[in-house]
């Protein structure tokens, strides 16, 4: 049920409720009237369209341009391009007839058609009768005489066209098509006009997949589904083999494999591995893939279900990747080797821990201390710049607070290093100070006042990196803080 | 004793020996300290620095940093850092590239890996000390990040095959690292201010004070002074401050 202009309606209802005589669209006051022991619930659309979502990945089974239809919100309907994939399920007619089955096992009422169009393929999946359910459509004029007895919801068009086109006695899409195009554009907006000719099978209609198209993939399916993570680490296994011998012949390596385990119940996990710089070594994904299912086991849990009846690897990312000669210089042979283990160790590392502990700094040309850094993941791509200027970092701590930290001192008026502090309720004795360095913070800090930086070094031998927020002539009583240490 | 018992002792020896590799060292560049160490850092093994108080945790990451500068010098490769992210490290502040590059530590050739725990911190260092051809592992440990006895002699192990140059930053009460080839603990010192006119001197060249506690052959406690030049990017002994009574190489006679 939900909200509208008279109050709370229907949405939607289940078998049973449909079999007492109620109808979406009702007054809930007057459905309770008929059926007063009525179970009623939220409408939950976001809830609606992630599950659809859910259902279009687990789809991917049967074609991967897969798609929740577009256009009106309440459709439930998921588009699959089959081109090219139905022979693989026994012909058009076999494949719908195990989508419905499978949905059916899902515990969904499923209706399937297959047409030139989405469009059609719609109009025929809800609207035709059930002597059509599950049949390929016929193409040209023939699709055109059996998507005209269809009624003219089939177009999915807004409730407000549908009802004015009926309100005309233009009922079925047939009586539509009759009409010329140009009157049914001024009178409803060409709207009308494009979904009739999609409907018709005279218009495509792209589908949006929800997965992205991948270059090479390897596809497992098991007679009997996997319970334990000892057969999946063993299918992880005969995956990444199979797939880096599909690379070996493509001459291409992989940068990043995504493993999805498809389970009975319709859920699809996924874990991903990354690497950085693409191979095709079986061993190392296979080892990759293992420490991301058992991070994905320790970290959100790793549910099998009823068992895994489908192991897909998908490479998304391929570079071409020739054969390496080995050099004959030992020094080079070695430089190579270990560049290479340091490659492995970081790829490992960051399917361990992900991607973002695994990181090398890349230097900013911007003069707020904080902004001067960035840790970039090894595993997505190299630091454009690793060289800051000499000048700058002569006068730079080693050691950087995240945040800096409020310190009470005592300083030379109007404009003199600290002489004392106290620091976490520690006082510190400056033995000797270098500074000011003045950096102006005020453009883009959120304080709006410039930094004075000084090294200074305590009386037994620390190093802080310390600044007075607010230069002398701006405000009366700056502001300490710590910055860094190791100065 | 048993004669069995001495053949047995012979015998768990030499298959310790067998496969070990000759050590060699890395020089830090000041001579006192390399002398009692054995000629520099021990690669293959893991040198253990260790703060003499808890505001010397700085100074002591500080040192460390200093000596992986001279092995970035010296060797090949790059230089992984492992933080123990648990360990709260936060109250010093992280790496901060300009400041390592003034050291001589180049941000490219820097591979930061931040722990999320105790676990998986010595699972990383682990690995890390297994892999050929790095110039050196600077692994800092939290309080809680001690080693049982098989984990650091995995550690060990694993780094003699690989001939990895461990530098463990411990916190103060991080539990010892028994394997250890050495155990340097590490407090600040005042520097040898640098006159420049006005009220407070300049900052001279970062300083230290170091107590060799113990080392792997035995070398007698003692301590050293050392500085770090910025310019050579090295340590050294300062001659006016080296403490000549406890250095009997440096005398005459």
């Amino acid at each position: 049920m939900a909200r509208s202009a008279g109050g709370i309606r229907l949405i939607a209802l289940n078998r049973a409720a449909q079999a007492t005589g109620l109808s979406a669209g009702m007054m809930l006051a007057g459905a309770k009237a008929l059926v007063p022991d009525l179970c009623v619930a939220d409408s939950d659309p976001a809830g609606e369209a992630a599950d659809l979502m859910a259902l279009a990945r687990w789809a991917m089974r049967w074609s991967p341009y897969c798609a929740p239809a577009k256009g009106l919100e309440a459709t439930h309907a998921l588009f699959l391009d089959v081109t090219g994939c139905a022979h693989l399920f026994g012909g058009e007619a076999a494949m719908l007839a195990d989508m419905v089955t499978r949905m059916r096992a899902l515990g969904l009422t499923a209706r399937a058609a297959c047409a030139a169009t989405p469009g059609a393929a719609y109009g025929l999946a809800r609207f035709a009768p059930e002597a059509h359910q599950g049949l390929s459509a016929p193409d040209g004029p023939a699709l055109r005489a059996l998507v005209g007895t269809l009624p003219v919801e089939a177009l999915r068009l807004p409730g407000g066209t549908t009802s004015g086109l009926r309100a005309l006695g233009l009922k079925q899409i047939s009586h539509v098509a009759a009409q010329s195009s140009a009157a049914l554009a001024r009178r409803f907006g060409i709207d009308l006009v494009r979904a009739l000719d999609r409907v018709r099978g005279l218009e495509e209609e792209a589908i949006d997949p929800v997965a992205e198209i991948i270059p090479r993939r390897i596809r497992l399916r098991l007679a009997e589904p996997l319970m334990t993570r000892q057969g999946l680490e063993l299918a992880a296994a005969k995956a990444a083999g199979e797939i880096c011998a599909l690379l070996d012949d493509q001459q291409e390596g992989a940068r990043r494999l995504v493993l999805s385990l498809y389970r009975v119940d319709g859920i699809v996990l996924s874990v991903t591995g990354g690497a950085g710089q693409a191979h095709r070594d079986a061993m190392l994904w296979n080892r990759v893939l293992c420490e991301r299912i058992e991070a994905l086991a320790n970290g959100a849990g790793l549910d099998l279900g009823f068992g895994i009846d489908l192991v897909d690897v998908a490479a998304p990312v391929v570079e071409r990747l020739t054969g390496q000669v080995m050099d004959l210089d030992p020094a080079a042979a070695a430089a190579l080797a270990s560049a290479d283990a340091l490659h492995r160790l970081a790829d490992r590392l960051s399917a361990r821990l992900g991607a973002g502990r695994v990181t090398r700094t890349e230097a900013i040309a911007h003069w707020v201390p904080e902004r001067a850094v960035r840790q970039v993941p090894v595993a997505e791509r190299k630091p454009q710049a690793n060289q800051f200027p000499a000048a700058l970092a002569a006068r730079r701590p080693a050691l950087l607070l995240e945040r800096a930290e409020p310190i009470d001192a005592i300083a030379e008026v109007p404009d003199g290093p600290p002489r004392l502090f106290r620091w976490r309720s520690l006082a510190f004795r400056v033995a000797c100070a270098e500074g000011p360095e003045r950096i102006a913070c005020g453009d883009v800090s959120d304080d709006t006042q410039d930094r004075d930086y000084y090294r200074i070094e305590t009386v037994e031998g620390r190093r802080f990196w310390l600044y007075r927020q607010g230069l002398p002539g701006q405000v009366d009583h700056p502001r300490w803080y710590v910055h860094g240490s190791a100065a | 004793m048993r004669p069995d018992l001495t053949a047995l002792r012979d015998q768990i020896r030499a298959i310790e020996t067998q496969d070990r590799p000759t050590l060699a060292c890395l020089p830090t560049g000041a001579l006192g300290l390399d002398q009692a160490l054995g000629g520099g850092l021990a690669l293959g093994g893991v040198t253990e620095l260790v703060p003499a108080a808890f505001m010397d945790e700085a100074a002591n990451l500080h040192f460390a940093l200093a000596c992986l500068a001279g092995a970035l010098k010296q060797r090949p490769g790059d230089l992984v850092v492992i933080e123990d992210a648990s360990r709260g490290h936060n109250s010093w502040g992280r790496l901060y590239g300009p400041g390592l590059q003034k050291l001589g530590l180049c941000a490219g050739r820097i591979l930061i890996v931040r722990a999320p725990d105790v676990k998986s911190f010595h699972a990383c260092l682990e690995d890390a000390a297994r892999t050929i051809g790095l110039a050196g592992i600077l692994a800092m440990a939290g309080p809680k990040a001690g080693f049982g006895l098989a984990g650091a002699r995995r550690v060990q192990l694993a780094a003699e095959q690989a001939h990895s140059l461990v530098l463990l930053v411990q916190g103060l009460r991080t539990p010892a690292f028994a394997p250890a080839r050495a155990r340097l603990v590490v407090a600040s010192r005042p520097c040898r201010p640098v006159a420049l006119g006005t009220a407070l001197p300049g900052l001279g060249p970062p300083a230290w004070r170091l107590q060799l506690e113990r080392t792997r052959h035995g070398a007698r406690p003692q301590s050293f002074d050392l500085e770090y030049d910025d310019a050579t990017h090295s340590l050294y002994q300062p001659a006016t401050l080296a403490d000549r009574s406890s250095e009997p190489h440096y005398r005459f006679g």
